[in-house]
């Protein structure tokens, strides 16, 4: 299998099926990483072909230096504090609820199961909008995307020691927010 | 180490990131800290609990309606001649700006310039007067040489000096 920067080189040489290959490799998590960040589903669809857009528009100029990932990342994580910062959000958890993407039958009897797990989602959006920017980041990049501290650090531009230090204690104060639902192991019920 | 420091490294002990001897000073520690236990047990726990966020699909049409888009995006920042002229906006102060700058270059580069018109014909005078010179210089010498057959006029007046 091709790697990501070979995709990209192709790219840069004018071959847009390669560009098509990254974009199903990591569409799906630069997606759902604006998601997590804003909360919008719609938003996020045009936010993620917004990023995608802004690399294939630099193909040209691209070099191999860093990992692909990192890059893409920076970028996503670039448009998604742009929209957020002109947005002025903090989505409201009204908002969250209507932009969710989930369509209930209001005949149909909810079960308890999925009361819970939406509570659930509320509860650790709030938690992490309390978060300062880099903790929740980093925090977003480890747990979430899969990323190294190493690919962190390269993403928020600093070194691997403060992203662990952005990871701990964003840990710290998630831990502290959302002790009610920690008690014991497998007790959440998720 | 105390509970601070075994705390700081909990996050990397229960992602498995920690050398063999930390690893055994915080696994030391844990066994006779119930508080640190405790701890652990929630940070796992949450790293659990973040899972409950949910995960979207994308669009089905997601790469399709990413070429329309770049599509456009292209003929956007396609340059070109008639686009170039579509685009200029008249700004008006510019303008004037422009047209200003313009006039005063004109004044001043006349007002610095020699002017070459008088000076041509004053080259011009200069250059004929010194011809007629000559050639009155020649005349004279060509009567001197024929008034010589007469022999030299009286008081010895030197010919080829010049007729006053």
């Amino acid at each position: 299998m091709e790697s990501d920067i070979e995709l990209m080189l192709r790219t840069k040489a004018g071959d847009d099926s390669a560009f098509s290959e990254l974009m199903n490799r990591h569409y799906k998590g630069v997606l759902n990483y604006i998601y997590r960040f804003t909360n919008l589903r719609e938003n996020s669809e045009d936010l993620a072909q917004e990023v995608f857009l802004r690399v294939y528009r630099s193909a040209s100029k691209y070099r191999p230096e860093a990992k692909f990932t990192t890059w893409l990342y920076k970028i996503a994580t670039n448009v998604s504090l742009t929209h957020v910062k002109k947005k002025n959000t903090s989505v409201s958890l009204d908002e969250m609820n209507e932009n969710t993407g989930e369509y209930e039958d209001s005949e149909v009897e909810i079960s308890d199961d999925i009361i819970y797990r939406k509570e659930m989602k509320k509860v650790i959006f709030k938690a992490m909008e309390t978060l300062p920017e880099r903790e929740k980041i980093a925090i977003m990049l480890c747990k979430y995307e899969g990323l190294s501290y190493e690919e962190t650090a390269d993403v928020l531009e600093c070194t691997v020691g403060a992203v662990k230090a952005y990871v701990h204690r964003g840990r710290m104060k998630l831990v502290n927010k959302l002790k009610p639902y920690l008690m014991e192991e497998g007790e959440y019920g998720l | 180490m105390d509970c601070k420091n075994i705390k700081e490294l909990l996050t990397q002990y229960s992602l498995g990131d920690l050398g063999h001897v930390e690893k055994a000073s915080v696994e030391s520690h844990l066994d006779s800290c119930s508080e640190c236990k405790s701890y652990l047990f929630e940070t796992k726990n949450l790293w659990n609990l973040l899972e409950a966020r949910d995960e979207i699909e994308p669009d089905t049409e997601f790469l399709s309606n990413f070429w329309d888009k770049a599509a456009v995006d292209e003929v956007k920042l396609k340059p070109g001649f008639l686009r170039w002229f579509r685009d200029i906006k008249p700004n008006w102060t510019l303008a004037g700006a422009m047209a200003s700058i313009f006039l005063v270059s004109i004044i001043t580069f006349g007002a610095l310039s020699p002017d070459t018109r008088n000076s041509f014909f004053m080259s011009s005078d200069e250059q004929d007067e010194l011809i007629l010179i000559e050639l009155d210089n020649a005349l004279s010498r060509e009567t001197a040489d024929v008034l010589s057959i007469y022999g030299a006029w009286d008081g010895g007046t030197d010919v080829d000096g010049g007729i006053d």
